[in-house]
């Protein structure tokens, strides 16, 4: 068979947009390890996701991300996060003197509330973003326990009293032991006298018979529970204890809050704006440009 | 030959002169025990003394100051050497018993020795009023050990909540660490300071009676309500507290413990100044924490010396009632002195009785001029009043005179009846306290 010369395959040469391609990828590579090098973490975060940085620095409306850049660096993201965190961290340090950080893997930072006693691991901090990420329980029971202090309460403090009204009406029933022990007597002697009188021909009375005996079970009941109260008591004192401590731990976070912003909100907004807040700065400390 | 009456009164001269040569030998050593200013000589006698026996059947002391008495004024003698302020001693006229005060403590306290009966000897230094026993004393084996407990319990439990300040009971802490180190210095005495070692790199040493539950999780809320926070060490907390000092509560992994945690604490200044009790003394709150915790553990004291904890406790008010002074006085002196006092007293009222029937009679005349004045003008209601009031004013003088007659014959001291805080300021006051020179 002759080959049919109408139909060709034509491949265009492409040669130069992949050139062009590669090139730019390469650049893009190059210019990562340059920032790198020179420590220069404005432009790291310029790199990594322009399009953030274009939005949020430059005030650029609808710019275009870099994603597929950016992916060329993404499986560095430990090391990034890791190399990003020394500077960030030394920021955050005077801006929110009151977290502390652990590394517990490269490049994950795991945050935690103050320096004292059993303190909350209160999330991470993702350095390439710049950004914290609150673990939403301790989060969200700060965000309640600053609600209550508005009402001058603490965040257990209806569970504590709950407790303690709790243990009060315990210790009453083991201080009305006498009494039950009184009462007992008198029932038993009753059921002893209706015996009696009782004999072979008047059959005691089966309905006086029945309420005393319903009145002794009951005493029962109340001996049987009051002989647990000591160690319910004991369970009690123990939960008051945990429940305690979480609001002394709660009382040291707001009030580090408001030594450092005055109020929550403002600690909210700092929050928020941390990427632009710090960014801004590394490219003040530059040389006040921001499209270097 | 000698004849046999020459033989019977040689004998009887010779018993007698036996025990004249043994009350010569006590009472040379007790006055070099007073004098001496060499620390090692005092030390000498105080020992042979506390072992020293008047017991003498031909020629009898009938009053002699006890093992107890030396002990004190051995003490006493130590502490003036290392310059120790800030205590009395009681000194009664009319009997040899010696006790020791704080100058400056408003609360009933009064402090002796109670020797020991068993066979190691010694004696406890003991708080009479509470029998607090606050530390053992060995001179034969050149040991001191320390109460922790009865510390705590005197000082940190009982005073500090009878209203004793921190420097009050500073003073005392002081005055016991003082003379161990003294002690110690002096004469190389084993001292066991615990609850009072101030040096930094000490590790307090515990008594674990019950596995320790949650007590970190307690003094941490406990803190909640201080300027003051627990932070979180390996195997424990710490708290930073004021002047630079730092507390630590830690354990270290012991097969052997409750729990397999032997736990310690630590007291850190950076200049070997504060012990666990200074910090119990200033601290409210780490206080009331460990007096909670203390049936768990509790800083580590000698449990064989201290087996028993307290000596029977005693009323002091007679002791600080007694009348002080310098000489020793018999009864029949005193009772003498006793009579002259009375006598001055009677004269002086006598005089005053005197001197009120006179304003009497003057105030009187006084009054019946006035009455005649006013009787010119008016009735005669004024005269009466003015009477009236004259003869109040001399029954309320009755009163009080018969008062102070009684209160003279009953009362067996010489100065009329004080309260009790009188009384201490006057003993603390009559007394000699060489540390106040």
């Amino acid at each position: 068979m002759e080959s049919t010369p109408y139909i060709q395959t034509e491949v265009p040469n492409n040669e130069k947009v992949l050139n062009n391609k590669l090139n730019a990828k390469v650049a893009y590579v190059e210019n990562v390890t340059e920032a790198l090098n020179k420590h220069n973490d404005r432009r790291v975060y310029e790199l990594i996701n322009s399009k953030k940085y274009n939005e949020l620095i430059r005030e650029v409306k609808h710019a275009d991300d870099n994603r597929t850049l950016a992916t060329l660096v993404s499986d560095l993201q430990p090391d990034l996060s890791h190399h990003l965190s020394e500077q960030l961290i030394a920021h955050l340090s005077e801006v929110f003197p009151f977290f502390y950080y652990q590394e517990s893997a490269l490049g994950v930072f795991d945050v935690y509330f103050g320096n004292w006693w059993d303190r909350a691991y209160f999330g991470r901090l993702d350095p390439i973003n710049v950004q914290f990420k609150f673990k939403a329980e301790e989060y969200d029971k700060l965000v309640a326990s600053v609600k209550l202090n508005g009402e001058a309460k603490r965040f257990h403090t209806d569970d504590i009293d709950g407790l303690t009204k709790d243990n009060e009406s315990l210790q009453a029933l083991v201080e009305n032991q006498n009494a039950r022990n009184e009462q007992r007597k008198e029932l038993e002697t009753r059921l002893d006298q209706l015996d009696e009188r009782g004999g072979f021909f008047n059959r005691p009375s089966g309905e006086e018979r029945d309420e005393i005996k319903g009145k002794l079970q009951e005493l029962d009941a109340q001996d049987e529970k009051a002989a647990s109260v000591p160690e319910q008591i004991e369970a009690n004192n123990n939960k008051i204890l945990a429940y305690s401590k979480e609001d002394t731990i709660l009382i040291y976070e707001q009030r580090a809050i408001n030594e450092t912003f005055g109020t929550f909100e403002a600690f909210e907004a700092k929050v928020k704006s941390l990427y632009v807040d710090y960014v801004k700065q590394l490219a003040a400390k530059e040389g006040g440009q921001v499209n270097a | 030959m000698p004849n046999q009456l020459q033989n019977r009164v040689g004998n009887y001269v010779g018993l007698l002169n036996k025990d004249i040569q043994v009350i010569q030998k006590n009472l040379n050593d007790t006055n070099t025990l007073i004098e001496s200013t060499d620390p090692e000589t005092i030390h000498g006698v105080a020992e042979a003394l506390i072992h020293s026996n008047l017991g003498t059947n031909w020629v009898q002391v009938p009053r002699q100051y006890s093992y107890e008495d030396y002990y004190l004024i051995a003490m006493d003698r130590f502490m003036e050497l290392s310059g120790v302020a800030g205590y009395s001693i009681l000194l009664p006229i009319e009997s040899e018993k010696v006790t020791l005060v704080m100058t400056d403590l408003n609360v009933p306290a009064a402090f002796a020795f109670e020797t020991n009966q068993d066979q190691n000897g010694g004696a406890y230094f003991v708080e009479l009023t509470s029998g607090e026993r606050l530390f053992y004393w060995s001179m034969e084996r050149k040991q001191i050990q320390f109460n922790a407990r009865a510390i705590v319990d005197l000082l940190v439990a009982n005073f500090a909540n009878e209203g004793v300040t921190i420097e009050q009971n500073q003073i005392i802490a002081n005055l016991l660490t003082e003379f161990g180190r003294y002690m110690e210095r002096v004469f190389g005495y084993a001292v066991d300071f615990n609850i009072l070692e101030t040096r930094d790199d000490y590790i307090y040493n515990l008594i674990q009676h019950a596995q320790p539950q949650d007590m970190l999780d307690k003094l941490f809320v406990l803190s909640a309500d201080t300027s003051y926070f627990l932070q979180g060490i390996p195997n424990g907390a710490a708290i930073s507290l004021n002047d630079h000092s730092e507390i630590r509560i830690f354990f270290v992994n012991d097969a052997n413990a409750l729990g397999a945690q032997r736990w310690h604490f630590q007291v850190i200044d950076g200049r070997d100044q504060y012990s666990w009790l200074d910090i119990l003394l200033s601290y409210d709150f780490i206080a009331k924490w460990y007096l909670s915790e203390n049936k768990t553990l509790e800083i580590a004291y000698d449990q064989l010396v201290f087996a028993v904890q307290q000596s029977e406790k005693q009323d002091i008010q007679p002791i600080f009632a007694e009348q002080q002074g310098l000489t020793p006085m018999l009864p029949s002196e005193i009772e003498a002195l006793q009579k002259q006092v009375r006598e001055q007293k009677a004269a002086e009222q006598k005089a005053a009785e005197q001197k009120a029937a006179e304003q009497k009679a003057a105030a009187e005349a006084e009054a019946a001029k006035q009455a005649k004045a006013e009787s010119a003008a008016a009735t005669g209601n004024a005269s009466e009043n003015a009477t009236s009031v004259g003869a109040d004013v001399t029954s309320a003088e009755t009163s009080q005179s018969e008062a102070s007659v009684s209160e003279s014959v009953s009362v067996t001291q010489l100065t009329p009846k004080k309260s009790f805080d009188d009384e201490i300021g006057e003993a603390v006051h009559s007394s000699s306290n060489p540390a106040e020179k």
